[in-house]
């Protein structure tokens, strides 16, 4: 069990996984189970142990990455190469003739496009080679796997006496399978200690070393004591959010170091003094826009706060906006209401305040939380001459904004007219509130003066 | 409403002639034509009259353009018109394409070098994904994309580049065919669901066609290559074909080195609205911006327009036209192009004098080519009356010279496009001195004006009485002493005739700030406003204020007052009005009609308006008695039936029953007798139906209405006036 220890040892908190995995891998005497199912959240290392315990215990097996495959054909051409190789590897150690693969390989264009052909030529493959495993990461993850495949692929173990398909997926369901109790190993995932412990296992450092020979013991003690601490810290900070899994925290602490040793660097703080580090950091760094470190956003580092300010993005032409402002009021405003919202008589205007009046004893739902409904383009023009502060022709230019919109997927057609400015066509708008207040406001056109509440 | 009514319009071939007699010909016009109350359409019916005598005149010219001046015109002069207008034009178009080249040089330069650069080291294990934000003019976005793989693929050599856009996202497996193909340069069909590709040699299997691993071979190859994949329209790229492809690309990162670059062309937030936090989180990278709209526009525009190598101009109606249009719906650089070009084609086809142009440097081709109907034209331009009544008071010989001898007529056409020439290229530079100091007093001011939009005002010569001026004026007085002095010495190195005056000022400011060097010197215009508004105790505090400047104050105040009335007097020297000049209709092109009629047509009013109001198209005696009176055309019998039925169609509900319409319909055009007892075998009343059937037809292919399929007989309203 030598092995197995040095399993525990790189890769702590697993130890019930592995020492389970090894048992029902490793042992030669009893027939291996057709099918073992591993399973967890992301990032509670499933493929990692698997790998792990296969390797270490020279397991033969092929190992396939689901998620790259493309198609469901992909998968199965994967799995069969895999093998293939895995037997040539397996017989050449054994010293066998390799007549069988010679004649497999003679006909490379028969090619498996369903789990029976798979199976059949898998059986003929692995006739002579002892127990293999294959395993099926991410196989629930694959684009184009049905249950039924999902469920003779793992019924392929079964015809297969010596196969042994391992499948690590998300989520287990009893049913997922098709088969009545599969084994299953589950992988629950970690918590704050054992987060802080595995994160432990590999400290970023404070020291800027050239040279490695420089990093004394001491200085791997403090790294150890300031980045568990400061692991804790910011799980605690950003729980709610990093603990979506280990690997978020990971990279948020890989983020937040540098600006965190910072002071330790400036000479300002001893390594010692973490809460004043802490405080420090939250007061300068964080100032509540954790979701900032959350949420990563491409090219926006902390240099450049103001790159998301939306008045420094590219403008829309001037009647884009409006149009744009009068699709969100048709898709949001129901058509009874709309002489209410539009008619320029002051008649109306009184009208409307009564009836409002009247409708917020009822219990109804704010229409902005039900989601856009399709409007007739007619209708969108016809807001659209309303909310305009002055009169215009339409001019051509019109159709061909609409077109722009629909091409920026800011409206999209949902019906399906033959011609896209024909007017019975039906659309709906495809941008929120906030961004329809925002292109309102910079037109200077208040887009709740005009919604229904 | 604009009022074109300057003879020039009118195409040369009558504006020699003061007036001319119109004998209508019974075929020659269409007596449809008939003037309307508004005076665009006037003349474009008169446009189109003369058009039609031009055409049935002149023999058709090689090139295509008329001969013009009532067929009087040479044919060398028709040639060099032409040739004129191929040479500046080309001239134009090959700057601004050089300047719309450079513009998003920047960009492409910064996207190269993360291509470059993109790898695990800089970004571990995620996708080095670039967002290039490209603005919402979609036209633009191929051309971008295009010199990006240009740049990346054949000027830097960092790899290749597979485009993909929104056609292709149907599946996945399309995108990645598409991909490996442009990667690879392997070409196979695109019919077979599942082919498969031959991969390199030494591999007994084949792969299938979609297979990433292809470009993985590919890679071996090519070592040092970054396999770049960019989406032009993310926003239309179908959600779920892209989360995929991220999906896989980001699988296969180890393998095979992958750059993503996102064209978002919307904004960033709708892009993160879009795909799921799981796949966000595999991205990394950086953001790109490609140049502002208002930037290249005016880079553009100051090459094209302002520049002195640019001869013809654009009049202020015109420019305010373009770039109305421009802010309202198109903001793109490519349709100013379009419309610019369409200013100089529509300048030399019509106006016969435009041959003047050709004549900047060649004053002997001018006399040859001028002949005397030419002369005879430029005489009844209105500038030519302008300059006859200023030299009358002068000179009153001269006056009469110019009114007889062609000589002195050339001459003076030649002295005046010289002048035409030396005020815009003073134009050009008090303007983008004046941007000059706008970007200096007021830096971060969000509503700066951008040279194009300056230019009209400017044009007109009222700018400087306009606040925009004044406020850049009053802010430069009470700038402070630092940064007046950096304005100045800025305005003393950009090319002017003041330019020495203003070196002269700097180095005073410079030996006066050194002088006072405890602290930086105060005029007396930058004593805080406060002091002034309060009467009595105001004025004590002002005087204490001014007791405490030292005399390099005060010499300093001196300065700053003498400069800024410098440039006033300089730029209301600069800024005068366009229309004082002799010729600025040959030099300056400045006709709204065309623009607005081919570059905004409004057909859908012009159909409604033709419908609802025929006599406004017709003019003929029946139906038109009313239109004078305003909106008080309605529905008459006599109009055409199609007008007929569409204004009863206006006047009906969203559901229209078709025998409510047609008996409306007959007691319109039947009148009283429609009262009668109608017979079925009545000949005129089954002539009347067929008519009543055949406008309906109209009606519904011009998609006013359509069958209903809710209930029988019945026609649903499709359009509504006005919208």
């Amino acid at each position: 069990m030598h092995s197995l220890e040095s399993l525990y040892t790189q890769y702590p908190c697993r130890e019930q996984q592995i020492k389970e995995l090894a048992l029902v891998l490793t042992q030669a005497k009893i027939s291996s189970p057709p099918a073992l199912i591993l399973y967890g959240t992301e990032a509670t290392g499933k493929t990692t142990i698997a790998k792990a315990v296969l390797d270490e215990f020279n397991v033969p097996h092929a190992y396939i990455r689901c998620k790259e495959c493309v198609t469901s054909r992909h998968l199965f051409e994967k799995a069969l190469a895999g093998c293939g190789t895995l037997a040539v590897s397996r017989t050449e150690n054994q010293g066998q003739s390799a007549s069988i693969f010679e004649a497999t390989a003679k006909q490379p264009q028969l090619r498996p496009d369903s789990v029976n052909t798979l199976t059949g030529q898998l059986q003929k493959l692995l006739a002579h080679v002892g127990k293999v495993v294959l395993v099926l990461d991410g196989v629930d993850r694959q684009r184009e796997i049905t249950p039924a495949i999902l469920s003779g692929l793992c019924q392929m173990g079964r015809i297969i006496s010596n196969l042994t398909v391992v499948m690590i997926v998300s989520v287990h369901g009893a049913r997922l399978m098709n088969i009545a109790d599969p084994p299953s190993i589950h992988f629950p995932a970690y918590n704050k200690d054992q987060c802080v412990k595995i994160l432990s296992l590999k400290p970023m450092s404070i020291f800027n070393l050239e040279e490695e020979d420089d990093y004394s013991t001491e200085m791997q003690e403090e790294d150890n004591w300031l980045w568990g601490q400061s692991c804790s810290a910011v799980w605690d900070i950003m729980g709610r959010h990093a603990a979506r899994n280990i690997i978020s925290l990971r990279d948020v602490m890989r983020q937040l170091w540098p600006l965190l040793i910072q002071p330790i660097n400036d000479k300002e703080y001893g390594i010692r003094d973490f809460p004043k580090l802490l405080n420090r950091f939250k007061s300068d760094r964080l100032r509540n826009n954790e979701e900032f470190y959350m949420y990563p956003r491409i090219g926006s580092g902390l240099s450049q706060e103001s790159a998301g300010n939306p008045s420094d993005q590219h403008d829309l032409p001037f009647f884009s906006k409006y149009l744009l402002c009068a699709a969100f009021l048709a898709s949001y405003n129901s058509a009874k209401y709309d002489p209410r919202y539009f008619s320029k008589l002051s008649e109306a205007a009184g009208k409307r305040k009564r009836i409002a009046k009247r409708k917020q004893t009822g219990r109804q739902l704010n229409r902005k939380h039900l989601g856009p409904r399709p409007f007739p383009l007619e209708r969108m023009l016809a807001i659209f001459q309303a909310i305009l502060p002055t009169s215009l022709l339409p001019p051509l230019d019109l159709g061909s904004q609409i077109a722009t919109l629909s091409s920026l997927r800011l409206i999209r057609k949902v019906s399906n007219v033959s011609s896209a400015t024909d007017t019975s066509s039906k659309w709906r708008v495809n941008i929120g509130y906030e961004y329809a207040k925002f292109i309102g406001r910079s037109v200077k056109f208040d887009i709740d003066n005009h919604l229904e509440q | 409403m604009d009022n074109d009514s300057v003879p020039n319009d009118d195409s040369g071939s009558l504006e020699h002639q003061a007036c001319y007699i119109y004998t209508p010909t019974s075929e020659a016009v269409s007596p449809k034509k008939r003037r309307a109350t508004s005076s665009s359409r006037t003349q474009h019916s008169k446009r189109e009259k003369i058009d039609a005598t031009d055409r049935k005149t002149a023999k058709t010219q090689a090139y295509g353009f008329p001969t013009l001046l009532r067929n009087s015109e040479s044919e060398d002069a028709v040639k060099a018109r032409y040739q004129a207008l191929e040479k500046l034009w080309s001239d134009v178009e090959r700057r601004t394409n050089d300047v719309l080249a450079q513009v998003n040089g920047e960009t492409l330069q910064a996207v190269s070098n993360f291509v470059h650069q993109a790898g695990p080291d800089l970004y571990g294990e995620k996708l080095p994904t670039g967002l290039i934000l490209t603005g919402p003019n979609i036209a633009a976005h191929r051309s971008l994309f295009e010199q990006i793989e240009s740049r990346i693929q054949n000027v830097d050599k960092h790899g290749r580049v597979a485009i993909l856009t929104s056609k292709d996202s149907t599946n996945l497996k399309n995108v990645l065919k598409k991909a490996i193909r442009a990667i690879t340069e392997i070409q196979s069909g695109l019919d077979d669901e599942d082919e498969v590709v031959e991969a390199k040699p030494g591999r007994s299997t084949a792969r299938y066609n979609y297979d990433p691993e292809i470009i993985q071979d590919w890679c071996s190859l090519h070592p040092d290559a970054k396999v770049v994949i960019a989406v032009q329209d993310t926003e239309a790229f179908d959600p779920a074909v892209l989360v995929d492809l991220i999906t896989i690309l980001h699988q296969y990162l180890a393998k095979i080195p992958f750059v993503l670059l996102l064209g978002i062309a919307t904004s960033e937030d709708l892009f993160y609205e879009k795909i799921p936090y799981s796949i966000g989180i595999l991205l990394n990278g950086d953001r790109f911006d490609v140049q502002r709209f208002e930037q290249s526009m005016e880079q553009v525009f100051n090459e094209a327009v302002l520049s002195p190598r640019s001869l013809l101009k654009l009049g202020p109606r015109v420019a305010d036209l373009i770039f109305d249009r421009q802010k309202d719906f198109t903001r793109s650089v490519g349709t100013f192009i379009t419309e610019l070009k369409y200013a100089y084609m529509s300048h030399f086809y019509a106006n016969a004098l435009s041959i003047i142009l050709t004549f900047a440097e060649d004053d002997k081709a001018m006399t040859e080519l001028l002949s005397n109907t030419h002369c005879e034209a430029i005489r009844n331009l209105p500038s030519f009356r302008n300059l006859v009544e200023s030299t009358l008071l002068t000179f009153p010989w001269r006056a009469s010279d110019l009114l007889t001898s062609n000589t002195i007529l050339k001459s003076a056409v030649l002295s005046a496009s010289r002048e035409c020439q030396r005020y815009s290229n003073n134009l050009a530079e008090a303007i983008s001195l004046f941007r000059k100091i706008q970007s200096i007093v007021s830096p971060h001011q969000a509503n700066d004006i951008p040279a194009y939009e300056l230019y009209s005002r400017v044009l007109l010569g009222e700018f400087t009485t306009r606040p925009a001026f004044r406020d850049a004026m009053l802010t430069a007085k009470k700038l402070s002493s630092e940064r007046f002095h950096l304005l100045v010495r800025t305005l003393a190195e950009l090319p002017s005739e003041l330019s020495s005056t203003f070196a002269e000022s700097a180095a005073k400011i410079h030996t006066l700030q050194s002088e006072k060097s405890t602290s930086s010197l105060v005029s007396g215009f930058m004593l805080p406003e406060s002091h002034r508004t309060s009467v009595k105790s105001g004025r004590v505090r002002l005087d204490e204020l001014k007791s405490g400047m030292t005399s390099q104050d005060t010499e300093y105040s001196k300065i700053v007052m003498s400069t800024l009335e410098t440039l006033e007097s300089y730029f209301k020297e600069r800024f005068k009005p366009y229309t004082n000049l002799f010729l600025h209709e040959i030099f300056f092109y400045d006709l709204r009609s065309p623009h607005s009629q081919v570059f905004s047509a409004k057909p859908r009013p012009s159909i409604e308006r033709a419908l609802s109001r025929p006599s406004d198209y017709l003019g003929c005696e029946c139906c038109g008695k009313d239109a004078e009176d305003g909106d008080g055309a309605g529905i008459e019998g006599t109009q055409p039936y199609t007008a007929l039925l569409y204004q009863l169609y206006l006047e009906s509900p969203a559901l229209i029953g078709i025998y409510d319409l047609w008996s409306a319909f007959r007691v319109v055009t039947l009148g009283e007798k429609a009262d009668e007892e109608s017979d079925e075998d009545d000949e005129e009343e089954k002539a009347l139906q067929a008519q009543f059937y055949r406008s309906l037809s109209e009606l519904r292919y011009l998609g006013f209405v359509k069958y209903s399929k809710k209930k029988t007989d019945h026609l649903v309203k499709l359009a509504w006036k006005g919208l």
